[in-house]
């Protein structure tokens, strides 16, 4: 059968004797819920084919089926470590939509939710980047450490992890009482705690040996590639859409984005840690700005436009960089069309480019700096 | 004091006011009233000579790779965009705002009625164009507009119409002035009733040569949608099962079953 005959993916290689390829996943850990087909050359990657889609959902496909509240539960199974994070452009978009103000402590409570949603996020992928350096330590204390900000959300919304806490008009619940008190003394410490890790891992000088110098991703490279997040800023691009595009109250908080120029796998990995030092930052700027009583959620009305087509493109920076919800209305009360722009499907297109002329062993320092979540890319 | 007043009063002393901080503190000091004596007299030419030389001193600190000083100079640079500015709205010339609104004027200017530009929000301009000249438009928002990467490709599909809208969001991260700014330029193909898997006859052109970021996305509306993007080097499933033989899923006519 010749390749015309058969559906795309499915065209036959002529096999070259030199040339292996190698089926990296899809079993997880190792490679996520991903495969990798890499093509080496003895020891060196000469070609590489990121193959995702084992755990595809059709998250977005449900959501046309489901109206715009029931779709909240669902929607941040992508990422359930940075649920809050997930959730926000869809939310926002809808408040566009509908044309609501959400009262000013209702947007303190979803600074705080989704700056902690980002710290136990990262704090995951630091754990199984240890894991994949062979690092044990690195991956016992995160794993412990995150315990303690998973424990506030926990205060907050009574799940430990997909918390259904935004919602269209504010958040579903007040704060806890004493939730200032408590949440200050956990960041002071979560503080102290993340910044031992930098003798431990960050100035490891095995850590710096196997990570510096690998894959790296010039400054023009990553904006032709149209890169996000933690991938961009550590090839010298300053762009974090909470200084850019600030959203809620993201104007009247200090926010420093972290900026390196090295573009390897070791600048790839650290500014997600120097995030969580400046999430930390924000959070205690929030906590003390926050408006100490009031509303925190409106209720919603008719859409006030009525029938017809209506669209909405709102992002924000997640865990994982830019996270953008493309919502298409027609007026109904289920979405037309919902689209989610993850940071993981943007930044994947980098592996093959990265990867290619490296050695085998160097990739997965490669494939986890990438700040890739296989579950959000595969939506 | 009112609260248009007390509004203005809080922008000017917050540090992180941004350009609205700016545009107040200069429409103040140009206050025909309580403005300051100097600021009053300046006129479009008094400024230009003082636009030159500040400019110079841009370039003197990249030539000096001298990036704290740099900072201050393109500081002072920004303080005359923000003059002329006020100036020009004294005058009613031009505002700020309208400065951002050219975005969608060029792109107007250069290709008429060949575009239609379907709205102007806040940091969002929407424009449709045809199949024919996508990739024309896309060129010119690139080179001439100086916007690099696509955030997003969302298909749309409307079975009404017998059409399929294909959305790209473009970005900008080299132009510090276009950071919050998205194109949305969306172009329809013909839908077709019964696609086979392979030979799709519902065709677009592909945007991969000018804007390398689409490459997944659009392999991803390839398989959601069946719309095959000419000229697209890898134009494969990416996220289906390779034997994938139903309805390409995020049509209107494949159904989730029980629903």
């Amino acid at each position: 059968m010749t390749n015309e005959f058969l559906p795309p993916g499915l065209a036959l290689q002529k096999a070259d004797e030199r040339i292996m390829t190698l089926n990296v996943g899809p079993q997880h850990p190792g490679s996520g819920h991903m495969r990798i087909i890499v093509q080496i050359d003895g020891d060196y990657i000469v070609a590489c084919d990121p193959d995702p889609g084992y755990v595809h959902r059709g998250e977005e496909k449900m959501a046309e089926y489901r109206n715009y509240i029931t779709n909240i539960p669902h929607l941040e199974r992508p990422v359930i470590h940075d649920s809050c994070n997930v959730l926000y452009p869809y939310v926002l978009g809808v408040e566009d939509l509908l044309g609501i103000e959400v009262p000013e402590r209702a947007k303190y409570v979803r600074v705080i939710c989704s700056e902690l949603n980002r710290c136990i996020y990262t704090m995951y992928w630091l754990a199984i980047y240890g894991i994949f350096l062979g690092h044990s330590t690195m991956f016992m204390w995160p794993a412990g450490d995150r315990e303690l900000l998973i424990d506030l959300m926990e205060k907050i919304s009574g799940a430990r992890v997909t918390h259904a806490h935004f919602v269209p008009g504010g958040v579903r619940n007040d704060l806890p009482p004493n939730f200032e008190e408590v949440c200050l003394r956990q960041i002071n410490y979560f503080e102290k705690r993340i910044k031992e890790y930098a003798a431990v891992f960050y100035d490891n000088p095995i850590l710096i040996s196997r990570t510096q110098d690998t894959g790296v991703l010039s400054r023009e490279d990553a904006i032709r590639l149209g890169v996000t997040g933690s991938v961009l800023r550590a090839s010298g691009v300053d762009y974090d859409l909470r200084k850019k595009e600030p959203y809620d109250v993201y104007e009247e908080l200090d926010v420093h984005s972290n900026v390196m120029k090295e573009g390897d796998s070791y600048a790839r990995s650290k500014i997600p840690w120097l995030d969580m030092l400046e999430s930390c930052n924000i959070i205690k700027q929030a906590l003390e700005k926050m408006p100490k009583s009031g509303s925190v959620r409106v209720k919603l009305k008719p859409n006030p436009k009525g029938k017809g087509f209506n669209s909405v493109y709102k992002r924000v920076e997640s865990g994982r960089g830019s996270l953008g919800c493309h919502i298409v209305s027609d007026g109904k009360v289920e979405p037309y069309r919902l689209k989610l722009s993850v940071g993981s499907f943007r930044n994947l297109i980098a592996l093959p480019y990265l990867l290619k002329g490296e050695k085998l062993g160097n990739m997965p320092s490669v494939y986890w700096s990438l700040n890739y979540w296989p579950v959000e890319a595969d939506r | 004091m009112t609260k248009a007043q007390n509004d203005s009063q809080n922008i000017c002393h917050d540090p992180n006011g941004g350009v609205p901080r700016l545009l107040e503190i200069m429409s103040r000091l140009r206050d025909p009233k309580t403005g300051c004596p100097w600021d009053i007299q300046q006129t479009y030419k008094s400024i230009a000579s003082y636009t030159i030389e500040e400019a110079y001193e841009v370039a003197d600190a990249i030539d000096q790779s001298n990036w704290e000083e740099l900072e201050g100079e393109l500081g002072d640079l920004l303080l005359q965009v923000i003059y002329y500015t006020q100036m020009g709205s004294e005058d009613g010339y031009f505002t700020f705002e309208s400065v951002v609104k050219n975005i969608s004027d060029k792109i107007v200017e250069k290709f008429g009625d060949k575009i239609v530009v379907s709205f102007v929000k806040v940091n969002r301009v929407g424009i449709n164009v045809d199949k024919e000249n996508v990739h024309d438009v896309a060129k010119f928002i690139r080179d001439e507009l100086n916007y690099d990467h696509v955030e997003s490709v969302s298909g749309v599909d409307y079975p009404q119409d017998k059409e399929i809208e294909v959305v790209y969001h473009i970005g900008s991260y080299s132009d510090p002035s276009l950071a919050s700014q998205l194109i949305v330029l969306a172009t329809r193909a013909e839908r077709e009733e019964n696609p086979i898997p392979g030979k799709d006859a519902t065709r677009l052109p592909t945007l991969r040569d000018i804007f390398y970021s689409v490459e997944f996305h659009e392999r991803e509306v390839f398989e959601m949608f069946g719309v095959y993007f000419t000229g697209h080097p890898d134009n494969r499933r990416l996220l289906l099962p390779e034997d994938w033989a139903d309805l390409p899923p995020l049509r209107k006519d494949f159904a989730i079953k029980g629903r």
